[in-house]
Parts: structure tokens; sequence; C-alpha cells
């Protein structure tokens, strides 16, 4: 498994909109080999970061496709450090 | 009437729960007896709904004293195990399969044997049916043999535990299950 990160333009996007697109395991978990760990959202701003462990970049994709959320750009994530614990993914 | 597996998993997971037969104490305390004769080869034994959260799952980690990460520590079980949050104990899985077995017989059967694989990840979020359908039914020294696959599917359909089991039931004006209950010789 590899880990993604992705920054999305949404303007207009509504809180009650977030929620319906991520309120159910189907939508963050769309499959065994994709799971949204992950969003971060400046709704007014219309900006989201996402963070996804999928087996391959494409899954992401297959997820940012469904949701309708554009990517414009998607990262590879390496290096986490998270409240001091530091891991190499 | 338990509503078929079928129709469940075209269901929502909201809705799914709503459909939890599982019995409450009282319930239990009053059972009446099943018979082998009330039970058919293709029956559907009644779902149990589970919807398990964080909270459970440590729950069940301080009682059976098992501390492994990933059942609890969210950060350990994404960035150290890439596991896709924290997992549901196969040991709890475990669990529910015999007191599914031991209410369906109650008060006067048992169930005899169960064997089952643990084949998909479960994450706090997932709606769980605990489904059995009965596949061969036998008479032997007066006793009632109900042979059945059983399992716990996921709220998309994914079974995570298939398995069969074994369960034996009073037959009608028959004699007691015994206990500590001895298998027929073959």
């Amino acid at each position: 498994m590899a880990r993604f990160l992705a920054i999305h333009n949404v303007s207009g996007l509504t809180q009650e909109e977030f929620r319906e697109k991520l309120s159910a395991v189907s939508k963050w978990r769309p499959d065994r080999r994709t799971t949204i760990l992950k969003v971060y959202g400046d709704l007014k701003r219309g900006k989201l970061v996402t963070e996804c462990e999928a087996v391959e970049q494409e899954h992401f994709e297959d997820w940012i496709k469904m949701t309708g959320w554009p990517a414009e750009s998607i990262f590879n994530v390496d290096m986490v450090m998270q409240v001091g614990n530091i891991w190499e993914l | 009437m338990t509503v078929p597996l079928e129709d469940l998993l075209k269901m929502k997971p909201e809705e799914i729960v709503t459909h939890n037969e599982r019995p409450t104490a009282d319930q239990l305390r009053n059972k009446t007896q099943t018979y082998y004769e009330d039970v058919a080869v293709g029956m559907e034994l009644p779902k149990y709904i589970y919807s398990p959260t964080p909270t459970h799952l440590f729950r069940w980690s301080a009682a059976i004293e098992n501390f492994h990460r990933i059942h609890y520590d969210l950060d350990f079980g994404v960035n150290h195990d890439k596991n896709p949050s924290i997992l549901v104990h196969g040991s709890w899985k475990q669990s529910v399969v015999p007191q599914y077995l031991k209410d369906f017989t109650l008060p006067k059967g048992w169930p005899w044997k169960a064997a089952f694989e643990h084949r998909a990840m479960l994450v706090p979020g997932d709606t769980l049916i605990v489904w059995a359908t009965v596949t061969n039914k036998y008479e032997k020294e007066g006793m009632g043999f109900i042979e059945m696959d059983l399992g716990m599917k996921t709220q998309d359909g994914v079974e995570s535990m298939p398995g069969s089991a074994t369960v034996v039931l009073p037959l009608k004006g028959g004699k007691d299950i015994p206990y500590p209950f001895v298998p027929p010789k073959d």
C-alpha cells in the first residue's frame, strides 16, 4: 500500500455537501484497496487536502472521480510526523 | 420472520441496523425452544447486526488483555501496519459465533461444532451482519442435527468470516440433549 495526498479546488462546497460526500464507509472506503484517511477543508477558500492509503495512485484517482472533487495535484507521501511520532511509509 | 440476507444487502447501513434480531437477556431467559422439526433446509437464521465503534474495540482489548496497538492506536495502525483504520478483533468475531449458535439452540439444544476463517479487515463504521443458512438436517440417537453455513458480512456484501456449524436440537416429544454433549458415534 502507498500513501497519497491531494489538493483539491472545490469552490462553493458547503458543510452539508462535505458531510454528504463522506458520511458512510462506502464513501471513504469505496473498496478494499482504497481508504481515505483524512480530509482537511478550507471551505471558505474552496480548498481541500485529502490523504489516502491505496495500492496504486490510480485507485485514489478513481475515488476522486467518484467524489467529484478535482485534484490540482497529487503527491506520494513517504514520511509522516504526527504529534512527535515519525513514520517512514 | 427474518429478512433475507440478500434483501438486507440492498439496504443502506442505517436501514440494515433496524433489522437487528439480537435478543435481549430477558428474551433469552424466556425463549421458546426451537425443535428439530421447526427447521428446514434453506431456512435463514435471525440476523445479528453489529456496528463496532472505537469504544467497543478499546473495551474488547481491555477485557481480553490484548494490547496489540492495531486495535486502538489509529496512528500506529495506519502508519506502521498500513491498515485502513483500527481493526476489529478476530477474537471478538470468534466470540460472536458461539453466542449466535447458543442463542439459537437455547434452552435445551447445544451448539456442537463450528469452523470459520478470518478473511477481511473490519473497521469502525462498518455495519456487520451475522447470518446463517441451514444446509442439512438429520436425526441420530434421538437427537436432531442441524448443519449450516454462516458468516459475517459487511454492508457492502464482503464476507469476512465464511464458515459452517452443526448444532443439536431436541425432537418434539424426544429426549433432552445430554450435557455435556457427547457426539454420536458414526
